[in-house]
């Protein structure tokens, strides 16, 4: 199906229509925080945000029922916890955070062990992305394998103001296209042009940062003086993992008596102290620094050997919700100069911001 | 939306439903359950390997990964024996026979008893840790042409403390086998050997000609055990260990288990000397 | 860089040379100007970018609990009266610690400043200008009055002359005046704070970062919430259950909270949580007419009993 023009007005009506056939998700501004929202007829997203809170809970949910059991005279019975049917659609969603979904696809849908909830969830949402008119300061995708206009999801949008290039992607894509075939209007090889403009002008607003290779990095495991200063400030809370689109890491309790209960599947964070403790008392990451060397290595080495790419999509969430402002890119500079075995005495300054580091190590 | 050829209806995470057939007591805090897959089908299709997993639940407590103790060639029931730790293990020591757990699995690699086939295996085992490499000692007296020969040196700190006493007779009868226990602190009715379980196989000195061995048991005896299979010639590709870090989900998803780049319910819970010493994580 | 900045650094370079303390715990500049960040100095070149500016909001002595080496600290006076709470505590040794004690004017409130200016999320600058606070966005100079963005909190700060340090860097500031951001009705009785409530935090994530930057929460990674072996929350993690997170929170720091703000400052969701443990530190210096963070041999009042308190209840 070739790309498509429609006009803002159109574009609202489009949502409309939307919301009356499935659940419609888009971001909303609310006053303490961004995240997103259940659209009704008539509300107007802000499409011009990057939330502060990404769509991940609405596929790969904070608290998920798995199942609920019962005793009864034969038994335990076990009852699996159902979806509601029903198709939604996250609306503006931004190419990283789409991209996120491709990454947790691959552990919850693509493995030889998916995960059912999570599976379902995910085939019953389209993604219409809305690729990037700016980056952010924090905004750093362009280094971990995406790009502000990088076509993931089900349908794509970019804004032209005033008017929006809209390509299908995927038969679902297409489908949602053609049953509001009237709002589209075609679209010429300049527009087509247009998009790579703005594609190349706002990826050249990110600096490319030098990411060390998986293997390099797992080596780098050994170094833990490279790793406790890092560390130093971090507080060991669980904000980054929460807000992390890819974070996936989880927990599986019961809630009731022995009975009658549930059992839940919840987020869990390898930054709390409890996430790998065993029962007998033994817990291999006791310090904190060793949990963030566990975050770091696993997002930036670990994932990448096992399926391939790096666990992270540069939305830069963490850097601006950590309590103490802990920049990951300190760690992908630091880690890349430490892997080269060069003397740390002083490592220099992120490329494009003229800013001084703030963690050096020595 | 993402492709999915098909979607399991019924979610990796939920278990079959199992009975307790016999409780055993072992020692003052392990028991070993024998427990029976209530549905058929599910029984059937459970055919675990030596040095497997399964995540038992006692609904309203949690669920805990514990290792197979039991031979796959014992089709009437599973073993499972378990030291009372936590939350988990505390409850199913209150379940006796006809109470109902879940079971999920069997997950694992287990051991790679096919390619041992005609070596002599030594089996070092401490404390609770004999439990999951009893699964090879008997799946081996079980398929006893097919191996060479069977040395087990097994120790705890007390008598008190042994597992599997009620094997120790049977075991001795084995053809070309020899059982070596021994304890770190005997009692008065204690007639067999006294030290730590290294010193015995240090002293019994087997050879690492054609040999494979496995060791289970607390970190510091498997420590000690290594430099004395090391001091013995035995090489890393040789020594084989099953790790029993903190599992949650045993499927790969959770992220509890990651060591490295490998996951301890998929890529192990069982690895060679060889393979650990390339994987850098905290143990 | 001010002079009060030159101040803090040639004080730390003076000390780590000296071999006297191994590290300096200070603020250092963050990807953004208007977000300070903790900053370990052990080298005179650490040491040359500490800062200290009105956007310092953390509060640095969450991080001596769990140090063993002899360090400085850069204390405002939130950071002054945490330190003699974890004295008061005996959570840290004071043989262990050489204050540096700052002349605080105030922290900026980043909500009261964006109302007022708008997002501050690609400031390029950030300084104090005689009574403003200004933000360069974009090329754009964006002023507001310090009085109208300061912390509600630093409103109500006593401790600008008397701040518990070895060691005193520039004039002890004025305490700002101002309006407070949030207000409280007069007649808010249960329901409206638990209206209140409900409504706030339902933004609550769990993530625990308000725990982990309170200073006096050291339980840290003991915390009784996420206890594997007593079960005090269900996983369900519904609102009930939260506010029981936060109501169990306040609690425990009741009579040992300073009211720093360094709770709300952390939550991702900008809860605005000191609301509630002022209301318990109303409580608590209602009862026992005691103040936290002013003595160091003084335990809070509900870690003992008084004798006259149990004789009292017939026990």
């Amino acid at each position: 199906m070739a790309a498509k023009i429609i006009s803002s007005d159109n574009l609202q009506t489009w949502i409309n229509k939307l919301t009356a056939t499935c659940e419609v998700y888009a971001p909303s501004q609310g006053k303490e925080v961004s995240l997103f929202k259940q659209v009704k007829e008539g509300d107007k997203p802000a499409l011009n945000i990057l939330t502060d809170i990404p769509p991940k809970g609405l596929i790969f949910k904070q608290v998920e029922k798995i199942f609920s059991y019962r005793k009864n005279e034969d038994g335990i019975e076990i009852k699996q916890a159902e979806i509601e049917p029903g198709r939604r659609v996250i609306f503006g969603i931004r190419p990283c955070d789409a991209r996120s979904f491709t990454l947790t696809d691959k552990v919850f849908v693509h493995s030889d062990m998916p995960e059912t909830h999570y599976a379902k969830r995910r085939q019953q949402t389209a993604l219409i992305t809305l690729a990037c008119n700016d980056a952010c300061r924090t905004c750093f995708c362009t280094s971990v394998g995406g790009s502000p206009a990088e076509k993931v999801g089900d349908v794509w949008m970019m804004d032209f103001g005033g008017r929006y290039l809209v390509e299908a992607l995927t038969p679902v894509g297409e489908e949602i296209i053609r049953a509001n075939d009237d709002l589209f209007s075609k679209s010429s090889p300049e527009d087509e042009a247009e998009s790579l403009r703005i594609a190349e002008r706002v990826a050249s607003k990110m600096p490319v940062l030098e990411i060390a290779s998986a293997k390099l990095l797992d080596e780098l495991f050994t170094n833990e003086e490279f790793w406790v200063r890092l560390s130093e400030k971090c507080l060991s809370c669980g904000a980054c993992t929460f807000l992390c689109p890819t974070c996936y890491c989880f927990d599986v309790r019961d809630q009731g008596s022995a009975n009658s209960g549930d059992r839940y599947r919840g987020w869990d964070s390898c930054m709390f102290y409890q996430y790998n403790r065993a029962a007998g008392g033994h817990n291999p990451r006791e310090q904190h620094w060793k949990r963030m060397r566990q975050r770091m290595l696993h997002k930036f080495s670990y994932f990448v050997t096992q399926y391939g790419n790096i666990d992270c999509v540069g939305c830069g969430r963490c850097i601006r919700s950590c309590p103490v402002s802990y920049d990951l890119r300190d760690f992908l500079a630091t880690s890349a100069v430490a892997v080269a075995g060069v003397d740390m005495d002083f490592v220099g300054e992120l490329p494009s911001e003229g800013q001084p580091r703030t963690c050096d190590i020595k | 939306m993402a492709s999915i050829e098909t979607i399991n209806t019924t979610s990796v995470l939920v278990p079959a439903t199992a009975t307790i057939l016999e409780v055993l007591d072992e020692t003052p805090d392990v028991k070993t359950f024998r427990v029976q897959i209530d549905d058929e089908q599910a029984r059937e299709n459970f055919k675990q390997k030596p040095g497997q997993v399964a995540e038992l639940s006692v609904f309203g407590a949690g669920e805990s990964v514990i290792s197979i103790t039991s031979s796959p060639t014992q089709t009437d029931y599973l073993e499972f024996s378990i030291k009372r730790v936590g939350v988990v293990t505390d409850a199913i020591h209150t379940l006796t026979s006809g109470d109902k757990i879940g079971i999920r699995g069997p997950y694992g690699n287990g051991f790679p008893v096919e390619n041992w086939k005609g070596k002599n295996l030594i089996i070092i085992g401490g404390g609770i840790g004999l439990a999951p490499v009893r699964s090879v000692l008997n799946y081996a007296i079980d398929n006893r042409s097919d191996y060479g020969h069977i040395a087990l040196f097994y120790g705890a700190r007390t008598p008190q403390d042994l597992v599997f006493k009620w094997e120790y007779g049977r075991w001795s009868q084995v053809k070309d086998a020899e059982v070596h226990l021994t304890v770190d602190c005997g009692d008065d009715t204690w007639k067999d050997n006294v030290g730590v379980v290294g010193a015995i196989v240090k002293q019994v000195n087997p050879s690492p000609e054609n040999a494979i061995a496995l060791t289970c048991g607390p970190p510091i005896m498997i420590k000690f055990v290594l430099q004395d299979l090391f001091g013995m010639n035995f090489t890393p590709e040789q020594i084989y260990t099953t790790l029993e870090g903190k599992m949650q989900c045993c499927v790969g998803l959770c992220g509890r288990c990651n060591i490295g780049s490998k996951y301890i319910c998929k890529d192990g819970p069982v690895f060679s000397l060889a393979e650990l010493n390339e994987i850098h994580g905290d143990f | 860089m001010n002079k009060l900045e030159k101040q803090i650094q040639e004080k730390a370079i003076e000390l780590l040379e000296k071999g006297e303390v191994s590290a300096v715990i200070g603020w250092g500049q963050s990807w953004n100007p208007t977000k300070a960040t903790p900053l370990f100095a052990r080298d005179r070149k650490t040491a040359e970018k500490l800062i200290f500016n009105p956007f310092c909001f953390n509060n640095l002595s969450v991080y001596l609990p769990r140090l063993n080496e002899k360090v400085a600290i850069l204390a405002k006076p939130c950071e002054a009266r945490s330190i003699v709470a974890l004295l008061a505590e005996g959570k840290i040794n004071r043989e262990n610690i050489y204050i540096i004690g700052l002349a605080c004017q105030g922290i900026v409130d980043i909500g009261k400043l964006e109302t007022a200016i708008g997002s501050i999320n690609e400031a390029t600058e950030a300084r104090l200008e005689a009574d403003s606070v200004v933000v360069e966005v974009d090329g754009e100079a964006k002023k507001a009055a310090f009085a109208d963005v300061v912390l509600d909190n630093c409103l109500s700060c006593k401790q600008q002359d008397k701040t518990y340090c070895d060691v005193m860097i520039g004039e002890p500031a004025q305490v700002p005046t101002g309006k407070a951001g949030l207000i409280v009705p007069e007649d808010a009785d249960a329901t409206w704070w638990r209206t209140f409530w409900a409504k706030e935090f339902d933004r609550c994530i769990r993530c625990y970062a308000c725990r982990e930057a309170c200073p006096a929460c050291y339980c840290r990674d003991n915390c009784a919430v996420q206890s594997l072996r007593e079960r005090w929350t269900s996983p369900r993690l519904d609102a009930k259950e939260t506010l029981m997170f936060h109501a169990l929170r306040a609690m425990h720091v009741a009579g040992r909270c300073i009211e720093c703000g360094a709770c709300e400052l952390a939550c991702p969701m900008d809860i605005p949580l000191t609301l509630l443990h002022r209301q318990v530190g109303d409580a608590v210096r209602r009862l026992f007419n005691f103040n936290v963070g002013e003595k160091a041999d003084i335990r809070p009042p509900l870690e003992f009993f008084l004798k006259e308190e149990l004789e009292k209840s017939g026990r």
